[in-house]
């Protein structure tokens, strides 16, 4: 008989720290646009680049 | 293009992608499933096993004999226990990944926000500025001003467009070249605007060199509660690099000035109306802008420049320090619970605060989901022309001030009266044109925020230069959720200053 593949309960609890449950996930802040006047699209490539992380050697 | 390795299409280099990431912090392994919006902590094993269980792999005997049996097997079991009761690593990506046209009826007199860009003149010739003359695409230092009856036509255009806009709010911008050199325009725009909205709240905005505010001026941003965006680069030394005047002179003793002057006028507009804008243009440490702005009492933001060209030497990075010093000073700030309160700012922790939290924000709000649709509405771009328009000095409209000058991008005139919308229908058909076969299987699409400006180059939507782009998108977001789960792993109450702030 082929041996359940089934993960220790510890293991499987473990892996679901950060899990969410559609039910309880937090409400988001409504958007009613998708780009309105703090329109900051452009503005989180440019803070990625500044945060090291886009393209850029981190710690360097 | 087909991929041999994966079961779906690859990228152009023919990577194997997947809509997930496997990514580890100090302490743990995790797996984020872009499929379901989840986080997944799992051992080493199962994370080294993660990609070829996706794709059914994952009993070739070379990695059974790489792990051991035992190893392997106790992560094929976590990996197929978590498969079986969450959906994770299960094949399914999207058919589509478009930038979603609303049709033209329904995209009809919902405007709600107009960007006038009232002068193209400035009293700034900064080394970076796109209209300093290197910039292809972009128009050079001008002397055109936006007319009143402009201005008054371009209110009058939003404001009989806008009857089916549910936003509560009506908004006004004024960007340049330097607003303030046309500032008549400025005051009889917004009585103008006040009187048009006038059921609705009102919001103000303008993006200011502050080098050339009168006590008027100063007096018109109080009392309008504007929204003010300055450019101000660090300390003395950094700013005054690339932020000259018409002679050649720094500009960081002026500016500093008024600031002072502004928040000597309202401590309370200085604190909540004020945005710092900080270029980064040069290699630069970190730790030195924190020391700078890290009590500095308004919001601070960083950009960085516009690369000029294509080519790999403009595309190289400028090379920064303090990252991980930056790091341990928000998780500071986190575990003292400093986030909990606007205190922050005194406590030390302004800069850290909002280098990080636009992306912990995002990661913390994830909504969990059961897979994606066939036709997955992504690319965080807007609708242009629907909802904002930006109207140039000569009453031409575009989409915004970040397509200025793309003849391509650009939507109509005030002239004509309208909004072409075969206008639109090109735009998003040139940028669902490019074959972006990386978006089915990337696992950031859910976090992603590429808009038409992320692909322009020289007024064009061009590919490489929406990769390039796609490519910073995907390292900061593996960056932040590592950074994310690091946090939480230190602090698992770490974040409940977010969950306060949206009412949960």
């Amino acid at each position: 008989m082929a041996k359940k593949l089934e993960a220790t309960e510890e293991q499987f609890q473990e892996a679901l720290v950060f899990y969410r449950n559609a039910q309880k996930a937090p409400k988001s802040k409504t958007l009613v646009s998708q780009c309105d006047k703090n329109c900051d699209c452009y503005v989180e490539v440019e803070l990625a680049k500044a945060a090291g992380i886009a393209g850029y050697r981190l710690g360097s | 293009m087909s991929c041999g390795e994966c079961r779906g299409p690859s990228n152009e280099e023919g990577r194997r992608c997947a809509p997930f990431l496997v990514f580890r912090t100090d302490r743990h392994s995790y797996v984020y499933d872009g499929a379901i919006n989840q986080i997944f902590r799992v051992t080493p094993d199962a994370a080294r096993l993660a990609d070829s269980f996706y794709r059914g792999e994952h009993g070739q005997e070379a990695l059974v004999e790489e792990l051991g049996a035992q190893a392997h097997g106790e992560a094929v079991r976590l990996l197929s226990s978590l498969r079986e009761r969450t959906g994770v690593l299960t094949f399914r990506v999207p058919e589509r990944v478009v930038a979603d046209q609303v049709s033209a009826e329904d995209a009809r007199d919902r405007l709600y926000s107009l960007v006038l860009n009232v002068t193209e003149s400035c009293n700034l010739r900064c080394g970076y500025c796109v209209y300093g003359g290197a910039y292809p695409s972009k128009r050079a230092h001008g002397t055109s001003r936006m007319s009143w009856e402009t201005a008054k036509a371009a209110i009058d255009y939003v404001a009989d467009h806008s009857a089916k806009s549910t936003f509560a709010e009506r908004l006004l911008g004024w960007y340049g070249g330097e607003p303030f050199l046309n500032f008549d325009v400025i005051k009889r725009s917004s009585a103008y605007f006040r009187e048009r909205f006038k059921d609705y709240r009102i919001k103000f905005s303008i993006t200011s060199n502050a080098v050339c505010w009168s006590e008027e001026m100063i007096d018109f941003l109080v009392a309008n509660d504007v929204e003010l965006t300055v450019s101000l680069d660090g300390e003395a030394e950094d700013h005054d690099a690339q932020r000259r005047n018409v002679g050649g002179g720094g500009t960081h003793a002026e500016v500093c000035e008024n600031l002072v002057r502004l928040q000597r006028r309202s401590e309370r507009y200085f604190r909540s109306k004020l945005n710092i804008n900080a270029v980064i243009s040069k290699d630069t440490d970190l730790a030195r802008l924190n020391r700078y702005f890290r009590s500095f009492p308004a919001r601070v933001s960083i950009s960085t420049v516009e690369p000029r060209d294509l080519s790999e030497a403009s595309l190289l990075p400028v090379r920064l320090t303090g990252w991980q010093e930056m790091r341990v000073l928000f998780q500071e700030g986190c575990q003292k619970r400093a986030f909990d309160s606007p205190q922050f700012k005194e406590m030390g922790y302004n800069f850290v605060y909002y280098l990080f939290i636009r992306e912990m924000e995002r990661i913390h709000r994830r909504q969990p989901a059961s897979g994606f649709p066939a036709i997955l509405p992504a690319l965080g771009c807007c609708q242009p022309g629907m909802e904002r328009i930006f109207v140039t000095c000569n009453g031409e409209i575009e989409t915004c001030e970040k397509t200025d000058g793309s003849l391509g991008l650009r939507l109509g005139n005030l002239q004509q009266g309208a909004i072409d919308n075969e206008r639109r229908t090109d735009i998003f058909d040139a940028l669902n044109g490019m074959d972006f076969p990386d978006c089915r299987l990337c696992f950031n699409v859910r976090f992603c925020s590429i808009c038409f400006a992320h692909a322009l180059h020289n007024g064009e939507l061009v590919p490489r230069k929406r990769r390039w782009n796609c490519d910073n998108l995907r390292r900061k977001s593996a960056e932040m959720l590592s950074f994310y789960c690091e946090v939480l792993e230190n602090d698992p109450h770490a974040f409940d200053f977010i969950d306060e702030k949206l009412g949960t």
